[in-house]
């Protein structure tokens, strides 16, 4: 006759104390923070170089815009934004367009040849 | 938390966190993958533990999370369980250590479902009582005993041996 709980207690307790973590498994745990901090660095890094080339494609179009036609590319995309700003902005107001033709304006000539006849008066 | 700390944990709590995933998947391998993912849960969320004991719970707590992870994945992607795949009295590196009552008694535990299997290693390996280990497990202490008393009755079963 056994005690079941003391029997169960003293053969299971004597079988797990016999198992260890491999030391593999240790080595592998023990370098996860240097990986972790390689592949931060790695991605840093990626980071870094994809931005200067951006940078460097950026200065570089600019020279070239700029040999062949004395203006950088990014002011004239600038300039050619703000007219269109402009443009859009004085519309809204009834006012000459930027470029337009004195023709596509909407004059009133009547009202202005009235006051010039009225002022002559 | 710093890579010493880090370290020093690894140091005290590896083989309780690797026993507990071992007892709990039955497999070497998921076994390793629990671990390495409770450490990197650890290296992760730069919790602050009182003590040790209090570090010491929530590695167990956490590998046991990971557990039933491992299973829900499992059985979401429809893997089958190899619930044959691991036997401690049957691995080639223990079965040489382990005498005839320690290879029956692992054999009747490797019958046994996880839930109950996890209890019966908190309870008689790592000697938490009924209270703690209803706080580890986050569940009530009348589970707990209810969970190892059924334990005890299949274990009795299976073993078929002369109890007292």
């Amino acid at each position: 006759m056994r005690d079941e709980k003391k029997y169960i207690k003293s053969v299971y307790k004597n079988a797990y104390s016999k198992i260890n973590a491999p030391e593999e498994l240790k080595k592998r745990l023990m370098d996860i923070p240097s990986a972790r901090g390689r592949k931060h660095k790695a991605v840093l890094l990626k980071i870094t170089l994809i931005a200067a080339a951006v940078l460097i494609c950026f200065v570089l179009s600019n020279l070239a815009t700029w040999a062949a036609t004395g203006r950088p590319w990014v002011v004239t995309v600038s300039d050619s934004m703000y007219k269109r700003e402009l443009n859009k902005a004085m519309e809204e107001h009834s006012v000459y367009t930027i470029g337009a033709t004195w023709e596509a304006v909407d004059v009133d000539e009547t009202q202005e040849s009235t006051t010039i006849d009225e002022e002559a008066d | 938390m710093d890579n010493r700390e880090f370290s020093r944990l690894i140091e005290l709590y590896l083989d309780t966190v690797y026993r507990i995933a071992l007892s709990s998947s039955r497999n070497e391998a998921d076994a390793e993958d629990i671990v390495q993912n409770t450490f990197v849960k650890l290296l992760e969320q730069h919790k602050k533990f009182k003590d040790d004991e209090h570090a010491k719970r929530w590695l167990i707590r956490v590998a046991i999370n990971e557990t039933h992870m491992l299973y829900r994945k499992r059985k979401r992607e429809d893997v089958a369980i190899n619930e044959e795949a691991f036997s401690l009295g049957k691995t080639a590196s223990f079965s040489e250590e382990l005498s005839p009552d320690e290879n029956e008694l692992m054999a009747a535990l490797d019958l046994l479902s996880v839930k109950y299997r996890q209890i019966v290693h908190l309870f008689y390996f790592e000697g938490y009582s009924t209270r703690e280990i209803s706080q580890i497990l986050e569940i009530s202490e009348e589970n707990v005993r209810t969970r190892l008393l059924r334990a005890r009755k299949q274990l009795k079963d299976l073993l078929k041996g002369d109890w007292e």
